[in-house]
């Protein structure tokens, strides 16, 4: 497994899924501006896969970006009270589409993968996901989001 | 003449944003049927008629693929089309569901004219008044 082939599409997936499916407009976070490993406990979602390759996929964001994403996506104020509470769900759902496509885009369209049903992280793993140097850090709508792939045996 | 129209799928969000998506194709939708997993939905196409089925493939109880075989092996839910809605882009997975009798295949993220596409496509043209 190519580590930087692998974090190339995962950006550029994660950047195309934001945009397409949530109409959010993201920018790469320099390194200086990563949030330290001690500090930063955002939500997350967790979702495994199987097939040619297995592993699992998280993507943690800043709570305020949940909001923005169950808005765009449904259609809501992002200061309402349905935002909020629909915000996990929206990340859920979001993360479900990043490796569906992702997988697509890496692999080609003969693989075929399984995925499981996405589930809340270990908030323990942002600690250890922080420090991944094949992590994708964005920036979206003035939030920190990161993604992380981690494979089966490496 | 109005289209009923079933959406299956286990995240709230997808479902509504399907709905929503459903409005934007102008086509005539009388009603928006919503369910959560496959055995759900098995039981609202029993009650009431729908004129074409919208069902994600991975969901908790009763999955996508499960729910395309149990139509199939129901008289008289055969004939309801199924468009299967789904992240993969695998060909292979497609191409499997076609042979079990899917009519259409939609990868997630969706847009309203891949919508009013799938369904004009499935159920015949519609012409506006």
């Amino acid at each position: 497994m190519n580590h930087e082939a692998m974090s190339q599409s995962l950006k550029a997936v994660v950047v195309r899924v934001l945009e397409d499916a949530a109409f959010v407009f993201s920018d790469d976070l320099p390194p200086d501006a990563h949030p330290s490993e001690a500090d930063w406990n955002p939500p997350g979602v967790s979702l495994t896969f199987t097939g040619e390759t297995s592993g699992t996929f998280r993507l943690w964001a800043d709570e305020p970006l949940l909001r923005v994403l169950s808005a765009n996506m449904l259609g809501l104020e992002p200061g309402s009270g349905n935002a909020a509470e629909k915000g996990s769900d929206a990340l859920r759902e979001t993360a479900n589409i990043i490796l569906g496509n992702l997988l697509t885009d890496h692999f080609g369209t003969e693989a075929v993968f399984d995925l499981g049903l996405p589930s809340i992280a270990d908030p323990a793993r942002a600690k250890s996901d922080c420090l991944d140097d094949a992590g994708v850090w964005l920036r979206a709508e003035g939030n920190t989001l990161l993604a992380v792939v981690e494979i089966d045996g490496q | 003449m109005a289209y009923t129209v079933m959406v299956v799928d286990d995240s709230e969000t997808i479902r509504s944003v399907l709905e929503r998506s459903l409005t934007m194709t102008k086509l005539p939708i009388d009603a928006v049927v919503h369910a959560a997993n496959g055995r759900e939905a098995l039981g609202k196409l029993r009650e009431q008629w729908v004129d074409i089925v919208f069902s994600d493939i991975h969901m908790p109880e009763m999955n996508g693929i499960m729910l395309v075989n149990a139509m199939q092996e129901d008289p008289g839910l055969r004939d309801v089309p199924i468009i299967i809605i789904s992240t993969e882009g695998s060909t292979t997975r497609i191409e499997e569901l076609k042979k079990m009798g899917i009519r259409g295949y939609l990868r997630k993220p969706f847009t309203p004219e891949a919508i009013r596409d799938v369904i004009v496509s499935t159920l015949g043209a519609w012409d506006e008044p």
